[in-house]
């Protein structure tokens, strides 16, 4: 009978580890390397503000789905969520064909003050914003 | 790791192992590592450029195959139809997990389809992806109360959960 998988042999193996330790090990070996992600999210979001307004749409999409996932890893919730708006908001606009600088440019202004680490009521007003302004443009209304 | 099917008792050394990373994000190619080493992986080959990780799979074998298909999802499901094709009849399957920022149904279904094991969003835990690591071993016991999720579509489903 064969293997689950091609890593079930090395289950139980001499001088392993066990779920514990390699959680441990993980969760160092992240933040370890923490800044340098943060250091990306704000390149990112650094190239968005430099570059957005004459940006094909799947460069724009392509940065805000990295800042999603590097702040996300991090708890950089807020970055997340408006970052994760953006890509949504991107490609509502290029389904409807309607494409509005002015809510992209709100975006990245939004990802670079939460970024400030502004007042955390601010950040949940900034965010509920971008919602709606997503699912406008989600739904083609906006 | 309340929902996770972790156990403690469970001992492991993946050093030996090889894996294959695809992801356009460096950054995340970079944090998927660090992940993967603190399991005490060791053979890493990373690629962000799907059509090199075609190149790679055509003359190495991985054990483990981390895939963001992200943003040319249909490319990145081709690259896994091929890996499960060229499988030897009665060897043991690679380990498949996608792991994206885009999570839509029609993905997870595509991904079941084309034989992905998992499907992990992003941002995910390292909870997360050792629990569908080991599952994926076929040596975790299911959990008593719990309701095994065995079906890709399901476990693809309940990682979207987390």
């Amino acid at each position: 009978m064969s293997a689950a998988s091609r890593l079930t042999p090395f289950m139980g193996r001499p001088d392993g580890i066990n779920p514990a330790q390699a959680l441990a090990a993980a969760d160092a070996n992240l933040e370890a390397y923490r800044e340098t992600a943060l250091a990306l999210v704000d390149k990112a979001i650094a190239d968005l503000a430099e570059g957005a307004a004459s940006a094909p749409h799947e460069e724009i999409e392509r940065l805000a789905d990295s800042i999603a996932a590097l702040a996300g890893m991090f708890g950089e919730d807020g970055v997340t969520h408006a970052a994760k708006r953006l890509c949504e908001t991107v490609r509502g606009m290029v389904v409807s064909r309607a494409w509005e600088q002015t809510t992209i440019d709100v975006h990245i202004g939004a990802l670079r003050l939460i970024r400030t680490r502004a007042g955390t009521q601010d950040i949940a007003q900034l965010l509920a914003g971008l919602d709606r302004l997503a699912a406008r443009k989600v739904q083609g209304l906006g | 790791m309340a929902d996770l099917c972790i156990e403690t008792d469970q001992s492991f050394n993946f050093g030996e192992a090889s894996v294959l990373i695809v992801d356009e994000n460096n950054g995340f190619m970079d944090i998927a590592t660090q992940m993967l080493s603190g399991f005490g992986f060791r053979k890493f080959h990373r690629c962000n450029r799907l059509s090199e990780s075609k190149t790679f799979a055509q003359s190495h074998e991985a054990d483990l195959i981390l895939v963001d298909p992200f943003p040319r999802a249909d490319d990145g499901l081709t690259l896994i139809q091929d890996l499960r094709a060229r499988q030897a009849p009665g060897s043991a399957p690679r380990v498949v997990i996608i792991m994206t920022g885009h999570t839509p149904r029609e993905l997870i279904q595509k991904a079941r389809d084309v034989g992905a094991n998992y499907v992990v969003a992003k941002p995910f835990s390292p909870a997360t992806l050792l629990d569908r690591i080991l599952w994926s071993t076929g040596t975790t016991k299911e959990a008593p109360g719990e309701t095994p999720v065995r079906d890709p579509l399901a476990a693809a489903a309940s990682a979207l959960l987390q």
